[in-house]
């Protein structure tokens, strides 16, 4: 047993060829988990611009839709404009008066109340039917041309106008907006 | 180049001293390896793994003692790590046969055999047999030391021993009797 016991100990065969690329691998492999290697910094910055990438995508459309939230709004606003010519309306015994109406000055105007008070001239049928009022002439003489749309930081709530029908001294007269300074 | 300087230049990662390291001791791990494994498969594993050990390890070498002793040790460390991996899977083939191999334990001195074959022998004892042996018979570790490494009972051992040796040897036995009628 003893001369088998010294004869494995001295055995010492030839390695299989191609095992020193092997261990070479796996030491390259080990180290360049541990160690700085351009590749391994290639592949972080490779990772990194993706990642940025992908997050600047991701920012601009979260803009995106933040725009789209804000423009929204604004189309409400314009369809409650009726709302300021309703005040005005309610308001509307300040015509009587030039120097009272001339201060009433509306928030906003639109080129829709030039179009309905252009076919009919209410001034003429406020004489006709006020004989005894005043003449006066309505400050509605200037009407804005462009519509300045502003956009709100808050989408406000605007009270649907009212309705309310003057009655004039003989004939009635439904008066729908006026607008002017 | 001295083995002082081939060390230093390892370290260092140069690749022809790395590679003058391996043509130095290869053949030896090579052998270990083959020794502890049950198959060339597995010593070929075991032996990368011993020599990535003894590359990235380099720097602890103490120059107190041989540098051959520092790497046998290594390789040796590898494949009983490797055991120790596997140690719950094996112990189904520690089945006490000693019955068996009880009146085998004769020496006989006029075995004939290439190391190629006293290696199949080796290769084919019991993992727990086979380490055993290797560590007793051929490294020379006493029974109490391989009882802490292999983390086993001294008497566990010594009986592992006792085994593995009967196994070899009826091993052996069957192999010059398988011989003779073909030499005749």
């Amino acid at each position: 047993m003893n001369k088998v016991a010294n004869d494995l100990q001295n055995y010492a065969p030839q390695a299989p060829s191609g095992m020193e690329d092997r261990i070479q691998k796996a030491l390259n492999k080990k180290k360049s988990f541990w160690a700085f290697s351009w590749y391994t910094m290639n592949v972080y910055a490779v990772a990194l611009i993706g990642a940025g990438v992908l997050a600047l995508v991701f920012s601009n459309r979260g803009e995106s839709r933040v725009v789209v939230q804000s423009v929204a709004p604004s189309a409400a606003e314009v369809k409650a404009i009726p709302s300021d010519v309703a005040d005005v309306n309610a308001n509307s015994h300040v015509i009587l008066n030039a120097e009272k109406e001339s201060k009433s000055t509306p928030a906003k105007t639109i080129r829709r109340s030039k179009i309905v008070q252009g076919e009919t001239s209410v001034s003429a049928l406020v004489v006709e039917n006020c004989q005894s009022t005043p003449i006066v002439e309505p400050a509605i003489v200037e009407v804005a041309e462009t519509i300045e749309v502003q956009r709100m930081p808050e989408e406000i709530q605007v009270p649907y106008p009212k309705k309310e029908v003057i009655k004039a001294k003989g004939r009635t007269l439904k008066l729908t907006r006026f607008t002017g300074k | 180049m001295e083995e002082k300087t081939l060390i230093q230049s390892c370290i260092r990662g140069d690749k022809s001293a790395q590679h003058l390291l391996y043509k130095k001791f290869s053949s030896l791990v090579f052998g270990i390896c083959l020794r502890y494994a049950k198959n060339r498969m597995e010593a070929e594993d075991s032996m990368q793994e011993a020599f990535v050990k003894i590359y990235n390890h380099l720097k602890d070498y103490q120059s107190a003692g041989s540098f051959e002793g520092w790497v046998r040790r290594i390789a040796v460390n590898t494949a009983i790590t490797g055991y120790r991996k596997n140690l719950r899977g094996r112990l189904e083939d520690e089945i006490d046969d000693r019955s068996e191999y009880a009146n085998s334990l004769v020496e006989h001195h006029d075995v004939e055999y290439t190391m190629e074959e006293l290696m199949i022998c080796v290769q084919a004892l019991p993992d727990g047999y086979r380490t055993v042996f290797n560590l007793y018979a051929v490294e020379g570790y006493k029974h109490k030391e391989i009882g802490e490494m292999l983390q086993i009972d001294v008497n566990t051992s010594k009986s592992q021993f006792s085994r593995a040796k009967g196994h070899l040897q009826k091993a052996l036995l069957d192999l010059s009797a398988q011989k003779i009628p073909v030499e005749s």
